[in-house]
């Protein structure tokens, strides 16, 4: 990763626009899982040709919500990189060790419907937020 | 009796943990340099090295440690170096 740009000035306007831009390709991406996951059932039946495209779709607004991701990392100064390395560590940590441990509740019969992984992206999301909320505590 | 559990104390040990911790700590002279820089305020400094007040703040407080690159902009901008503004914390300095 870069070392961030901080030339005095424009850096501030700089974050916004990294910020807005990160919401509107989280905003796409919402909107074509939303298309890929129910457009087959509620608008084209199943068929082979637009379920491929909507997931290429898919595909592409997440690659766009990486690259804005990345921007807004780069620019970003030196504490909040490490409020968001730590934020990131912590989820992936949790992530691991309790999606493994959910996915063996099922191998060893302890629960008895299938793990989604809809679960695990809330405990990611949780933890993230978590993570971030803690960072910003601790170094205020 | 009314039982009373300091649920602030016990929150503050929980972030705690779940920071991570630097390996040394540093001693600053951040606070001292920007008053002799004509009582610069943190959010004048922060805007002239590019960061946010929030970093100067927490430099200054000796919760966070620049990077090298902050460390030298910082220096810059308060007509001074690195050496002047930081130095690394030994066991003596708690003799």
């Amino acid at each position: 990763m870069n070392p961030p740009n901080t030339t005095p000035g424009n850096w501030t306007d700089r974050l916004k626009k990294n910020t807005i831009r990160l919401g509107y390709w989280t905003l796409a991406w919402v909107i074509t899982l939303a298309l890929a996951a129910f457009g087959p059932k509620f608008i084209w039946d199943y068929a082979t040709l637009p379920g491929v495209l909507a997931l290429l779709l898919n595909l592409a607004a997440g690659m766009g919500w990486i690259f804005a991701n990345k921007k807004n990392l780069s620019d970003l100064d030196d504490l909040q990189r490490k409020i968001q390395l730590e934020a990131t560590a912590l989820s992936l940590s949790v992530a691991v060790v309790a999606g493994l441990s959910y996915e063996l509740l099922e191998d060893i019969h302890l629960i008895s419907f299938q793990p989604q992984i809809s679960h695990l992206v809330i405990l990611i999301a949780a933890t993230y937020a978590i993570g971030l909320f803690t960072g910003n505590r601790r170094y205020q | 009796m009314t039982e009373y559990v300091n649920f602030t104390f016990l929150y503050d040990k929980f972030i705690l943990h779940l920071s991570v911790k630097a390996t040394f700590n540093i001693q600053n002279k951040l606070k001292l340099y920007r008053v002799m820089a004509g009582n610069m305020t943190q959010q004048d400094l922060a805007e002239r090295v590019g960061t946010t007040r929030q970093t100067i703040v927490s430099i200054e407080k000796g919760r966070y440690s620049p990077s090298v690159g902050l460390a030298l902009q910082i220096a810059q901008a308060l007509n001074t170096t690195v050496d002047e503004l930081f130095k690394l914390e030994t066991g003596d300095d708690h003799a």
